[in-house]
């Protein structure tokens, strides 16, 4: 079982930061690098240059793309499966394999991610399959209602444009867009290594030193729009999708700098948890009373959604009968039912959840949550959660008078 | 304790228990057994209520019960499964709650709450949302011309058709044939001789012999169907069959066949008609060995659909003719390594070690990696010339976008 008191991340001489937790008994290790750049982060600049809407996930794509071939089929050479994914806010390569052949896997790893080497004339070929995933994208309700009530929450650019870039964007991409965002946000200083199992780490901290020369990293960020937390950009939004039900979407805009003020930032995680379990998922009498009244099923949901500096919380349901469970919604904020007893069983059902984390992949996936939400989720698990239940009632005032909106997907 | 198939690990925070019950299903009662499993689970959250069992499990450090179906051709085996923390983290030993909520959840026939109507209404509107996708409307449309039984390979749920018909009752005659049917109990992580005398109460005069059998499907016609839907990209899928086996060796032929197709980032599809054509973002292949079913699918621009048709076929014939040793030996290091990251997935690794009982499969990996080792280019060949083509689908979008 893993020993949460011994992770700690170490920043080496090249910069690049490093975040193990090592595990004797494991069989294998998972590896990956964490890039702190994800698809739509506008706000940088390069000098005069300004960064393409997509083009984290254009690189994803074609980085894999080395002199020696194509890295997933070196990496699937030596027995690792390998993947890669770009959000909002962070772009992550990895992979996971066997003990004996991780070092190798490393090395094909930090290759590619060391130096941008693909043939530029492959660049105009990956247009097409990236805009054949972006029409995936749009053949997906739940990404196109997400999309949306984000757009109606934010003014900031980031939510205005696709996660995958707009189509114009993506079409006029070229080799130097891609060299330029290589370059200047895949310098070490701005990178994570985070390998979990059963490695050596003297190994794996020599060969990064060999790999990772210093690279600084260069771009500013531009003062970013000034949001304003006291209302949204549009109450209500209508799409038409490929639907059998409407698919009911509803959000909730949180001023996140006010709230980690008050309540610092792994408490306004843990808080927030407690208020939609105990409120209005299965912990809450509302879900009980919803679905009695058949207003809501199985496919209602909530929760929290965090990007960057924006904090939401997103409600989903699909029915027919959305326009009541908006009333409903909007009326349960007004009669907060948690009680201490309730409280209490849900935090300790969120601190167990902390310590089941068990797998290679699990414990990898809540480092890159860690680093991209900023909350040290292994800190949390130490400190049994100081959360106590007055803080949740001064949380419910606030989110009382917070501006929401919502939006609803019906059949073509 | 015959009764009890127990594997202790103490790598893992948490204890796993499950409860595999096999019973024979016709296509006909999938919807009843699917509705049975969502009340299942319900009637015991509705002991003390849906708000009172979730917050019996968060007080219970999170710990988790789920019910779940798997087939093995005609055989449907029903999973009551939970996981929860391991004493020496909570210090406080949780197995006696756990062992009390699955047995009222499973044999709690007195308090069984058959609330017929939520669930129906439930089950149906599962089937319908089901449909909407496209790969799984590509799917059920194909199926249902080819071979009306295979879709007890995939399908949770049943057709619709069946549950539209199902009655209360039916669902009540359903949890009668469960409760006699032959399970048996598995533990992972680490137990004591107490709680296994705990556990133990689960099992008492109870059937305890988990029997399953495979069975060939029948295919009718060998069509290809055209759909069209208001989605952007064109969605193709077609099927191949091949005979289903429990032999470690046969299945790791069909696995490596399958890697080298489509199922791995470095198979054929993906590096051709992905990577080399750029006609798509999403293809793969799948497949299904209890029902002995093989699949490709891809989404694709309806302007150049036919040109990744005929590669695909082209693909698939390659495999006949030629395949390399370099390939293969590749193949091999992925599914072997794909077996072995399992044993650091808790998870994972009990549903494995499940399955490969039900399986009749050595529950020893390295015997079975053995094998793997053994398979030769020719038999994968041999294999790849057996496979039968049974249609394909082709369902257009619009490219609206």
């Amino acid at each position: 079982m893993i020993d949460y008191r011994r992770i700690k991340p170490l920043k080496l001489s090249n910069g690049l930061k490093v975040i193990d937790i090592y595990d004797p008994h494991s069989t294998s290790v998972m590896c990956g690098i964490y890039v702190p750049y994800g698809s739509n982060m506008l706000e940088y600049r390069l000098s005069d240059y300004q960064f393409k809407s997509g083009i984290a996930h254009f690189l994803e794509h074609r980085i894999f793309d080395t002199p020696q071939g194509d890295a997933f089929a070196l990496l699937s050479q030596e027995g690792l499966s390998s993947n890669a994914y770009t959000s909002f806010t962070e772009t992550v390569y990895y992979f996971e394999g066997p003990r004996k052949n991780y070092l190798k896997g490393l090395e094909i790893l930090l290759s590619f991610i060391s130096k941008m080497e693909f043939d530029p004339s492959h660049v105009d070929k990956e247009k097409g399959i990236i805009l054949s995933e972006r029409q995936l994208d749009y053949d997906d309700p739940d990404h196109r209602s997400y999309m949306k009530i984000l757009q109606n929450l934010y003014n900031a650019p980031m939510f205005q444009k696709d996660i995958l870039g707009s189509k114009e964007d993506i079409q006029s991409v070229t080799y130097q867009d891609l060299k330029n965002t290589f370059d200047a946000f895949y310098a070490t200083e701005n990178l994570y290594l985070i390998i979990v199992g059963n490695y050596n780490r003297d190994d794996v901290l020599s060969l990064c030193a060999k790999y990772e020369k210093k690279r600084t990293f260069k771009p500013v960020a531009i003062s970013k729009t000034n949001e304003d937390f006291t209302k949204v950009k549009r109450q209500e939004g209508h799409l038409k999708g490929d639907v059998t039900r409407p698919l009911f979407y509803y959000a909730i805009k949180l001023d996140k700098k006010r709230l980690e003020k008050q309540f610092s930032k792994e408490r306004l995680f843990f808080l927030l948890r407690i208020y939609l379990e105990g409120n209005f998922l299965q912990c809450s009498r509302f879900y009980e009373a919803m679905k009695k009244q058949d207003l809501i099923d199985t496919s209602f949901n909530g929760f929290i959604d965090q990007v960057g500096d924006y904090l939401t919380l997103i409600f989903t349901a699909e029915s027919e009968r959305y326009l009541e469970l908006k009333t409903a919604l909007e009326t349960e904020e007004e009669q907060p039912q948690i009680d201490e007893e309730t409280f209490e069983a849900i935090k300790k059902g969120l601190y167990g959840n902390l310590l089941q984390l068990s797998s290679n992949e699990e414990l990898f996936n809540q480092i890159c949550s860690s680093l991209s939400l900023n909350i040290d989720f292994f800190q949390l698990a130490r400190k049994k959660m100081q959360i106590t239940y007055s803080m949740l009632q001064s949380l419910i005032d606030i989110i009382h008078t917070s501006p929401r909106t919502w939006c609803v997907t019906r059949k073509r | 304790m015959k009764k009890i198939n127990y594997y202790p690990d103490s790598r893992f925070p948490l204890n796993y228990i499950s409860l595999a019950f096999a019973v024979k299903v016709k296509p006909s009662e999938i919807s009843a057994f699917s509705l049975l499993a969502m009340m299942l689970i319900d009637s015991g959250k509705s002991l003390s209520g849906e708000r009172e069992f979730a917050l019996k499990l968060g007080a219970l450090y999170g710990a988790s019960i789920s019910v779940f179906l798997r087939f093995y051709g005609e055989t449907l085996v029903f999973f009551v499964t939970g996981h929860y923390l391991k004493k020496k983290l909570v210090k406080e030993n949780l197995i006696s709650s756990m062992v009390a909520l699955i047995d009222e959840i499973v044999f709690g026939e007195k308090n069984f709450t058959c609330n017929f109507s939520y669930y129906h209404h439930q089950l149906l509107e599962q089937i319908e949302a089901s449909d909407t996708h496209p790969n799984e409307y590509a799917l059920k449309e194909l199926l249902k011309k080819i071979s009306p039984h295979s879709h007890l390979a995939f399908t949770n749920y049943g057709d619709k058709k069946s549950a539209l018909n199902l009655k209360e009752d039916d669902v009540i005659k359903t949890y009668r044939k469960l409760l006699n049917a032959p399970y048996k109990i598995y533990l992972q992580g680490q137990y004591t001789k107490s709680d296994l005398k705990v556990i133990s109460r689960l099992a008492t005069n109870r059937k305890n012999d988990t029997k399953i059998a495979l069975s060939l499907l029948k295919f009718k016609e060998r069509p290809t169907l055209f759909k069209s839907r208001k989605i952007n990209q064109t969605v193709l899928l077609s099927c191949y069959s091949f005979t289903p086996s429990f032999d470690a060796r046969q299945r790791f032929i069909v696995t490596l066949l399958n890697g080298m197709l489509g199922g791995l980032p470095s198979s054929k599809l993906f590096s051709i008609v992905r990577e080399k054509h750029s006609l798509c973002y999403e293809i793969s292949s799948l497949a299904i060995q209890n029902s002995g079913l093989l699949f490709i699918k891809a989404a694709v621009s309806k302007k150049t659909y036919t040109k990744a048709q005929k590669l695909i076929k082209e693909i698939v014939d390659t495999l006949k003719t030629t395949i390399t040793e370099s390939e293969l030996e590749e193949t091999k290091a992925m599914v072997s390594a794909n077996n072995r990251t399992l044993e650091d997935d808790p998870q994972r690794l009990f549903e494995n070690r499940i399955s490969r009982e039900l399986n009749h499969q050595n529950i020893d990996l390295n015997i079975d990696l053995k094998t793997l080792e053994e398979i030769t280019l020719e038999e994968i060949i041999h294999f790849a010339k057996t496979l039968k083509y049974r249609g394909e689908i082709v369902v257009k979008g619009e490219e609206n976008d």
